[in-house]
């Protein structure tokens, strides 16, 4: 049963010189427990797809079903917040708070009780490895790997059942970028949610359970 | 309240504290201003309503004030409500002159129609006067004030006076009149001249005896409503023009003299000042809408990742807005609440704090408008 699928897909955007389009009638569908990696190369519009899968964009065309409802009839801030965890390439936490408040922000915007997201902030900080002395600490005091896990565990306490990961490892070295690879095979595979994983590292897609080549704005499966 | 608002404040606290201080400043100078300006009015309504404007009855020419010598028509005009300028007049000060022998004594026997109208009597120039006759100074009873040195002699006497109406002085009554008369000494007046002092309405009626009519040698008083003073000189007009010192045939005309030049000086002068304050306070309010501006533009600089961030976590556009302009404007409100406090001027804080908060939406709204996938994007 798939909890996530996008139909006919099409996104175009204008710049100044000419319309783009980024994402050509594309047609994909995600599972809960599963892993998918969307691949291509730079400018083939993979991000313009995860863009379109977060609610983060509407699509020109076609349209994401999110357990069989439109994103159009949603509000896509409430989706993003209580269902679809984005994880970026640049970790993007929040500079002014520490790792722990990092965590509990999106908690916050779903209104669970502090206790309950304090003890969810800690268990998911801890399963990513971040230890009760680094929770303290802000984004610049910690690596570019555990400022990923972080963010991992961000996306991870708000009990969003899809996580889509834009390059998660691109900025990380090869042994923080396999541990990260494996918290997010964890996640499909231990706690259910569909994990899509934006990467151009095919050795990366090669471990997922899926793999979509995105060309030219158009799927091809492989 | 969302707790990482104070979280945030804490941890980028010069840029707190620039707008704590900005917003401080101009608040204080806004209600200080205020504050200023309704004292300002008040000053300016309180010199228009109690501001004592003299006018004086002089001959056409403008050359004397006494002596005059006018029938009791002016007389009767400046006093009359309804048919005269009496509802312009505030503290009539009207003299009648007579000289007078007395035990061997001479003097001048001046008949006045209140303290005001001679400095021995006026306390608020220094004079004092005692009397046992309650409502001396309205009395048509040949009632007299004698001067301190002269009253032991005949306090609570009536004593016979020899009157004369001063010859030649009024052009009404060029010879003049003598009589004898008898005056019950009703007080005195602190001095040692030979001055005795009658009531004004007993003067008159001593006039009548001795020259056959009223005369009244010199008229002054205050207005009674300085908003009518505009008024008074078209009201006067018929009985009373203006100082003509070229005047041909000056006998039997007077003139109406209104001293408000330094009326008008004040007024102008607080008028120009009030002015001046109520360009200056749009001005600052402007500068408080151009500072919550800058505040916000400060505020929101190098911020786009953040808010792209916040709302790709679900936060809504207007949340993020109000979350924002909270975090800009808590600490100008508390700053701009104490001064209100303080200063007691609630209603210009509070336009401060509007025109900070116009200003701050500005600039914070320019920069939530940011798509969250920008960030995307921008890593792409």
């Amino acid at each position: 049963m798939e909890i996530l699928r996008a139909e006919n897909l099409s996104f175009s955007y204008v710049n100044k010189y000419q319309t783009v389009n980024a994402v050509k009638h594309v047609s994909c569908g995600f599972e809960p427990g599963k892993t998918y990696a969307i691949v291509g190369r730079s400018g083939s519009g993979k991000t313009t797809l995860l863009s379109l899968l977060a609610g983060l964009e509407q699509p020109t065309e076609g349209d994401v079903f999110f357990e069989g409802k439109s994103t159009r009839e949603m509000d896509c801030d409430a989706y993003r917040r209580d269902h679809a965890a984005v994880i970026y390439q640049s970790y993007n936490l929040f500079p002014l708070l520490t790792s722990e408040e990092n965590v509990l922000y999106p908690m916050k915007l779903k209104k669970i009780p502090r206790k309950e997201a304090l003890e969810r902030a800690h268990t998911r900080l801890t399963a990513v490895g971040i230890t009760q002395e680094e929770w303290g600490r802000f984004p610049s005091q910690l690596s570019g790997g555990q400022q990923q896990r972080v963010a991992i565990a961000r996306a991870l306490a708000a009990g969003n059942r899809i996580i889509l990961a834009d390059e998660p490892t691109g900025n990380l070295d090869i042994s923080s970028g396999e541990q990260v690879m494996e918290l997010l095979m964890e996640l499909a595979h231990k706690e259910g949610c569909a994990v899509i994983v934006i990467t151009h590292d095919l050795e990366i897609a090669s471990q997922m359970d899926e793999i979509y080549t995105v060309r030219d704005g158009e799927l091809i499966t492989e | 309240m969302d707790g990482f608002v104070w979280k945030r404040m804490i941890r980028r606290p010069w840029l707190s504290l620039l707008g704590l201080l900005i917003s401080a400043l101009l608040c204080v100078l806004l209600c200080t201003l205020s504050g200023y300006l309704d004292g300002e009015k008040t000053r300016l309504s309180d010199v228009r309503n109690s501001y004592d404007i003299l006018c004086v009855v002089s001959d056409i020419r403008g050359t004397k004030t006494d002596g005059l010598g006018m029938s009791h028509i002016y007389s009767d005009f400046l006093l009359d409500k309804e048919n005269g300028i009496g509802a312009f007049v505030r503290d009539a000060r009207l003299t009648k002159v007579f000289s007078y022998r007395l035990d061997g004594g001479a003097g001048q026997m001046i008949g006045v129609s209140g303290e005001t109208s001679a400095e021995v009597l006026d306390s608020r120039l220094g004079g004092e006067f005692e009397t046992d006759e309650e409502g001396f100074f309205l009395s048509e009873e040949y009632l007299c004030l004698m001067p301190q040195n002269l009253y032991p002699q005949y306090a609570g006497q009536t004593v016979t006076v020899e009157v004369t109406d001063t010859a030649g002085a009024s052009p009404l009554n060029p010879n003049g009149g003598t009589g004898k008369a008898e005056f019950r000494v009703a007080g005195w007046y602190r001095g040692t001249g030979t001055e005795i002092y009658i009531p004004y309405p007993a003067s008159q009626r001593l006039g009548f005896l001795l020259a056959g009519l009223s005369t009244t040698d010199s008229a002054a008083f205050l207005l009674a409503d300085n908003s009518r003073l505009d008024e008074l000189s078209a009201a006067a007009q018929p009985m009373l023009m203006p100082v003509n010192p070229g005047e041909a045939a000056p006998k039997g005309l007077y003139a109406l003299t209104i001293h408000d030049e330094q009326y008008h000086a004040t007024l102008t002068a607080m008028e120009q000042n009030i002015r001046r304050l109520q360009y200056l306070l749009p001005l600052i309010a402007l500068l408080s809408l151009g500072a919550g501006f800058l505040v916000g533009v400060l505020a929101t600089r190098g911020e786009a990742r953040t808010y792209a961030l916040m709302r790709t976590v679900g936060l809504t556009r207007g949340k993020l807005f109000c979350t924002v302009l909270l975090q800009q404007m808590l600490l100008p409100v508390l700053a701009s609440g104490a001064a209100a406090v303080i200063l007691r001027q609630p209603l210009p804080a509070a336009g401060f704090l509007l025109c900070l908060a116009v200003g701050c939406a500005l600039a914070i709204g320019r920069s939530v408008r940011i798509a969250p996938s920008a960030i995307l994007r921008s890593q792409e």
